[in-house]
């Protein structure tokens, strides 16, 4: 089978946007070019990107299937990875090829239609990577003919999109120290956007720009500020030099504005703030950057001197939208604090914050948006009972905001921890945590108070609730919304299922009978629209008859 | 080194660690396993629990290792992680990993349970006799299978945790052993042992030891019993005879009885 994208050649509107794919090689045969990935919208047949589009509102205009059709839906193919490893890639699907990662770092293409495998890229890891949560990959970015990985043994490595093969390899960090890649790069104009994990570990975290053709770093923005940089007196003595900022989940892009917007990690040690006392910029912040420099244009931090291990790293979530009766171009942001934010994103204004979830270590928020902590929530060494729990009322799992709905939909957990303070030893590449909590994870069969899973809507006018879907157990799995009304998710508890987004009824559902731990998505090969997500070690692929 | 999950299981299945075949733990006094502990706070305790009996990880106290033996094994695991899992490895090395050993070794001692003052003997035919133990819980291939399988109980719990549980039964329940009660939309009650439960349904143990499964639409009421169905041994056994029964399941260590 031949696909009608595959050898094509994309015309170029753009004299600038032309020059630039010269630039960065085989533009006659450039697959995915800058322009494309600008326009991904209007290509909803396609998922160009992790997020699917830069403003990473896991929102398609796709509607074949639709919550009058949803429930004929039927399982068109699998694909079971080999690995047996936590499945936390989201797929790409381009012009009828869908690129996925299996765990740890091996790359797959896939007739999207059939599942059938074209290639495979194997990675071979270092002797020894130290991860914090697992050897786990979350996906891919696409430009020009090239598929780009991050692994978490440091590499970042672009691949030939039509036969897996190398084209460079470059090794970017050290994972002896405690970095790793874990998250999906980013595409934008000639460069690719990668921050590293180990947040765990006591790293310094950054953000780096790589040229896409040479794999030359560009630039780099720390996430931790040094001395003489701003920021660095938020960060008592020498303790910024091991003070995590770790970045782990892919960040948007405003073109308009030409601004990326990154979520940044915990400050380390995670659980013992004596020895970091300060704010501890920039972690636990969402920072607005200019792609061409790494110039910081504004940051807005959401849990200062963070002694909860609450990372801000969720899916910066782009809309434009009347708020409170003026069109503002805003970021939503719901944050594992337990808090909903909205924010300006062109200056990072606080306009909006709220509480989506259980909450008690924060009196609430000023009118800038700085919480008053309370200082019976921090840990202790008999431990403090503190909810959200440690992963958060929500975590890096995909929100949703449906334009449709004006809603923002949002995995939650309504959970607690006990939090403990231990002493923190900093060696290079170790755990540098000051004591792990107590309840961590919830066990529905043997804790007598395991909390619950939830998938919420809110109204980012006023960040009110505007239904519930709620679960026995708690979930890891992102959300996909669509012009076909529908909600898709996964669950804790195998299920894969479709809710209304109006007022979250259930649809449709099916139990697939493993952990859903990334976000759905959804595509077009031919005439027919499929549905995929992952669940346990394997992903499935959904269709409504083709009759 | 590429080892068949066979041959893991055989050795794990080991009552008392066998001869090491390598270095055995230079780091054993009390000083070591203390600071052992604290690495275990930092480094292990988000998955295998606080206490070490386990979460998203394994429970670490029942003094045997699926996948190591030796003190080498457990220092070589800690060092490289196990592939294929979310077991990471550790950086650390020499006298730090081994006091790590030391504490997770300490996890599974059972300090004094081979002076028991009870015949184990005299203790098994009371409890297959006279208290009527065999009526809920299975040891071995032999029982009902309606109360916690006690085959290695001896493993996993000190004396004076199974004394306490045989004449105090509801002090300490673990939500495990809590019992469900669901009531039909048609109005019939079914109480048993919670197996599973997800948003949809919910699966149960029965009292006669019958497997159920329950739709959560088809149900208009269900109860979470945070009691134990396990009655009290107190008045039923003498002071010795209850010395009888611990003895006899403190020697429960092991499955070997019924493997080939």
């Amino acid at each position: 089978m031949m696909f009608r994208g595959w050898w094509s050649v994309k015309l170029l509107t753009s004299s600038a946007i032309g020059l630039l794919a010269l630039l960065i090689g085989e533009a006659a045969v450039a697959q995915v070019t800058y322009e494309r990935l600008l326009n991904s919208a209007n290509e909803p047949e396609n998922w160009l990107t992790y997020h699917g589009t830069y403003k990473s509102q896991h929102y398609s205009t796709l509607n074949q299937i639709n919550r009058r059709n949803v429930a004929n839906l039927r399982l068109q193919w699998v694909f079971q990875a080999e690995s047996l490893e936590k499945f936390e890639s989201t797929p790409l699907v381009v012009d009828g090829i869908m690129y996925v990662v299996q765990m740890p770092n091996d790359v797959v293409a896939l007739d999207a239609a059939t599942g059938r495998k074209f290639w495979e890229y194997k990675h071979t890891l270092a002797e020894k990577v130290n991860v914090c949560c697992g050897r786990i990959n979350r996906g891919l970015a696409m430009l020009g003919s090239r598929l780009y990985m991050g692994t978490i043994d440091g590499r970042l490595i672009a691949l030939d999109a039509k036969s897996g093969s190398v084209v460079w390899d470059h090794k970017i960090v050290d994972p002896t120290g405690g970095y790793a890649l874990a998250l999906a790069p980013l595409a934008v104009k000639d460069k690719i956007i990668v921050g590293a994990a180990g947040g765990e570990y006591g790293i310094r975290g950054f953000l780096d720009a790589y040229n896409a053709e040479t794999g030359e770093r560009v630039w780099r923005f720390n996430t931790i500020p040094g001395p003489g940089e701003p920021g660095n007196e938020t960060w008592a003595g020498d303790s910024w030099e091991r003070g995590g900022g770790s970045i782990w989940l892919t960040g948007s892009y405003d073109p308009d504005l030409n601004l990326m917007y990154w979520g940044v990690g915990n400050p380390s040690p995670d659980w013992n703030g004596d020895v970091r006392k300060g704010d501890n910029l920039y972690t636990d912040s969402a920072i607005a950057l200019d792609p061409d420099t790494g110039k910081l244009k504004w940051h807005f931090q959401f849990t200062p001197h963070d002694e909860w291990d609450w990372d801000a790293v969720q899916t910066p979530v782009l809309a434009d939208i009347t708020f409170q009766g003026r069109p503002r171009k805003v970021l939503l942001w719901g944050n594992r604090n337990a808090f909903f934010y909205v924010l300006d994103r062109t200056t990072g204004e606080f306009l909006l914050g709220k509480a989506f979830a259980q909450q008690n270590w924060t009196a609430g928020l000023d009118q800038k948006g700085r919480p008053a902590k309370l200082p019976e929530a921090s840990p202790t060494r008999e431990g403090a009972h503190v909810f959200p729990a440690v992963q958060g009322a929500t975590n890096w799992y995909a929100p949703s905001y449906n334009p449709n709905t004006g809603l923002y939909y949002l995995s939650v957990w309504e959970f607690g921890t006990i939090y403990h303070k231990g002493d923190p030893t900093y060696t290079r590449g170790n755990r540098y945590v000051g004591s792990l909590p107590e309840r961590a994870w919830p066990n529905i069969l043997e804790d007598a108070d395991p909390g619950y899973g939830a998938i919420r809507a809110l109204d980012p006018q006023t960040g009110d609730r505007a239904w519930e879907f709620r679960m026995t157990n708690v979930t890891e799995s992102g959300l996909l919304s669509t012009a076909g009304d529908l909600l898709f998710s996964g669950n804790g508890e195998g299920h894969f299922f479709a809710l209304d987004p109006a007022n979250g009824s259930l649809l449709w559902r099916v139990n697939l009978g493993g952990v859903a731990r990334n976000s759905p998505i959804t595509y077009r090969v031919g005439d027919r629209q499929y549905v995929s997500a992952a669940l346990g070690h394997s992903l499935y692929t959904f269709a409504l008859p083709e009759n | 080194m590429d080892v068949p999950r066979t041959t893991l299981l055989l050795l794990s299945l080991s009552l008392f660690l066998g001869p090491a075949s390598a270095q055995q733990n230079p780091q054993t006094s009390p000083e070591d396993v203390a600071a052992g502990e604290r690495m275990f706070r930092s480094h292990c305790s988000a998955c295998h629990g606080a206490d070490g009996t386990g979460g998203r990880g394994t429970d670490l106290t029942r003094g045997t290792f699926r996948r190591a033996t030796s003190d080498q094994d457990l220092y070589d695991l800690i060092s490289a992680g196990i592939p294929g899992t979310e077991m990471p490895g550790i950086f650390f090395e020499g006298r730090q990993l081994w006091q790590l050993v030391a504490y997770v070794r300490s996890l599974g001692a059972r300090p004094g349970d081979d002076k028991l003052p009870g015949d184990p003997v005299l203790g098994r035919q009371l409890f297959d006799g006279k208290g009527g133990c065999l009526q809920c819980h299975m040891v071995h291939g032999r029982g009902s299978s309606y109360g916690p399988d006690l085959s290695v109980i001896g493993a996993r719990r000190s004396a004076a945790h199974l004394r306490q549980a045989l004449t105090r039964p509801q002090e300490k329940v673990v939500p495990a052993h809590f019992q469900t009660r669901a009531v039909t939309n048609g109005g019939e009650t079914i109480t048993g042992i919670r197996l599973n439960e997800d948003t949809f349904s919910l699966q149960l143990r029965d009292s006669d030891g019958n497997l159920v499964s329950l739709r959560k639409e088809d149900l208009q009421e269900v109860e979470t019993l945070k009691t134990s169905s396990m009655p009290s041994y107190e008045s039923t056994f003498s002071g010795a005879e209850l010395d009888h029964v611990v003895a006899y399941l403190s020697t429960l260590r092991s499955v070997k009885e019924i493997r080939q």
